[in-house]
């Protein structure tokens, strides 16, 4: 994510969305690892606006827009995020050749933790999830 | 008068389980309904000796009084006696003989014919074939009775097939003995059931009664890291397969790590890029490590972690509960790192590969809080 990109998100009631790949959702659980930044995203956690969209179709646009695999929805919330350290940034992405565009796609950033850091994060932000329960299932 | 006994069934138990002329007191019980069987084919022979007659005479069942009195030596031999009333009187329906030695004869007749493949007999009365459900249910597949009366040398044996093919002959299905263990997958309260998932991965119904539903319920809720081990009565259908348990004669719940077990499994089924694209195969030093753990859980009561694969070729291991939350991650070179949130107070401890062992772990584990 390019700094010109970056609006931090000022709303603290704002709904993120995250999918959680299927791997990391077992028996009714879902996994820390599905809030854990990855090095193949530059550690910065993908999540989706709920002023821009709805988890359904988040859903939708992950799964068949982008192929990429999603077994449910959770939500946390940015005012969430932020009691643990971190900050939300808006990262609208433009449609790419058949890739659709994603005008609801912001960033949780985690780049400048360290492996530690970053695991103990995703198992706070893991654990707001998981109170509030599973946002959508198909 | 004095009441007399009468020699009248010497059953030979024949199977591992009478070794030692031992007799199980589940067999107590075959003895039992064997009485029950004979009165009631005893009660069909008299009333087709006797057709204008619409019921047996009051207090016919009392003809066959059966006490165990001994039992003797070779397998498992429980003598039975038939106890006698010595009536003042000639019996009014002595001419026709004795009805409960003749019922007995016959269910003898009709195991050895079928026994022969020679069929039922066609005396046999064919609504009462439902008792040979009833009969030997309890025998396993090594099992057999001799139903040897007294002073035969030897009489018909009765097993599982000579049983499956009297029931089948007028039912769809035939019960038997089972002893299954498996995790509860399912319950359903309102109607006293629960699915028994096996280690085959085969779900069987089971019913349950009021008295064993906390144990029943305790497996549901702790199904992860609990299974249920059940003696109950399975009822099976022509092709021998397993319908379902229609009664629970004994229960019992017992640690499992059979979940644990599975998941590791599937971990390792995993092929490269399974993270769309980017997951790496789950290394064998990984699964070591993780190994570790389990020996560690089978060991203690530790609680069972839910487990996850790691995009770089891991497991994680991770733990909650309302103020502790653990992650243990079993790095793909088997080094260990651990992150914990316990009370708001957060923790972080490694282990590098060389250092992983039960003390190691065991060690890094207490100071997660988890024990």
């Amino acid at each position: 994510m390019s700094e010109n990109d970056r609006t931090k998100l000022s709303d603290l009631s704002e709904h993120m969305f995250r999918q959680v790949h299927p791997n990391f959702y077992t028996n009714g659980r879902v996994s820390s690892q599905a809030f854990e930044a990855t090095q193949a995203h530059d550690f910065f956690l993908s999540v989706s606006r709920s002023s821009r969209t709805s988890a359904e179709q988040a859903y939708g646009l992950y799964k068949n827009g982008f192929g990429l695999s999603s077994a449910c929805v959770c939500t946390i919330v940015v005012a969430e995020i932020e009691s643990v350290g971190l900050c939300t940034y808006s990262n609208p992405v433009p449609a790419k050749g058949d890739v659709p565009a994603d005008p609801a796609h912001a960033v949780v950033d985690m780049a400048r933790l360290s492996r530690k850091q970053r695991k103990k994060r995703a198992g706070s932000l893991a654990k707001f999830a998981r109170k509030r329960g599973v946002t959508f299932e198909p | 008068m004095p009441d007399q006994r009468k020699p009248f069934f010497e059953p030979v138990f024949r199977g591992p389980r009478f070794a030692g002329h031992a007799l199980p007191l589940r067999s107590l019980s075959e003895l039992e309904t064997y009485a029950e069987f004979v009165r009631a084919v005893a009660k069909q022979l008299f009333l087709q000796d006797f057709p204008r007659r619409q019921r047996v005479p009051k207090g016919f069942n009392d003809g066959l009084r059966l006490v165990l009195s001994r039992v003797a030596q070779g397998s498992a031999v429980p003598v039975l006696e038939r106890v006698v009333t010595v009536l003042p009187q000639p019996q009014l329906f002595a001419d026709q003989g004795d009805h409960f030695e003749r019922a007995r004869d016959l269910i003898n007749r009709t195991v050895e014919r079928v026994a022969n493949d020679q069929g039922v007999p066609g005396d046999f009365p064919a609504e009462l074939l439902y008792f040979f459900n009833k009969f030997g249910s309890s025998l396993q597949e090594a099992d057999s009775i001799e139903l040897r009366v007294p002073g035969a040398a030897a009489g018909p044996t009765y097993n599982q097939q000579v049983r499956q093919i009297l029931v089948l002959q007028r039912e769809a299905t035939f019960e038997q003995e089972v002893d299954l263990v498996g995790a509860v997958v399912a319950s359903d309260s309102t109607k006293k059931s629960f699915q028994l998932k096996l280690s085959d991965q085969r779900v069987v119904p089971c019913n349950y009664t009021e008295a064993q539903e906390e144990e029943v319920l305790t497996a549901r809720k702790e199904y992860r890291s609990m299974e249920l081990a059940i003696l109950g009565v399975g009822v099976f259908d022509r092709a021998r397969h397993l319908v379902r348990v229609q009664d629970i004669l004994e229960l019992a719940t017992m640690r499992s790590l059979r979940s644990f077990d599975e998941r590791v499994q599937e971990f390792r089924l995993l092929q490269q890029g399974w993270y769309d694209g980017k997951g790496e195969v789950i290394t064998d030093d990984a699964v070591s490590a993780i190994n570790v753990l389990r020996r560690l859980l089978d060991q203690t009561d530790l609680p069972l972690p839910y487990l996850y694969p790691t995009p770089a070729g891991g497991i994680q291991a991770e733990w909650s509960s309302a103020f502790l939350e653990v992650q243990v991650t079993f790095d793909p070179d088997g080094s260990i790192i651990a992150c914990w949130d316990h009370n708001s107070n957060d923790g972080d401890a490694d282990l590098p590969a060389n250092g992983v062992n039960e003390s190691s772990v065991e060690e890094l584990l207490a100071k997660t809080g988890l024990t």
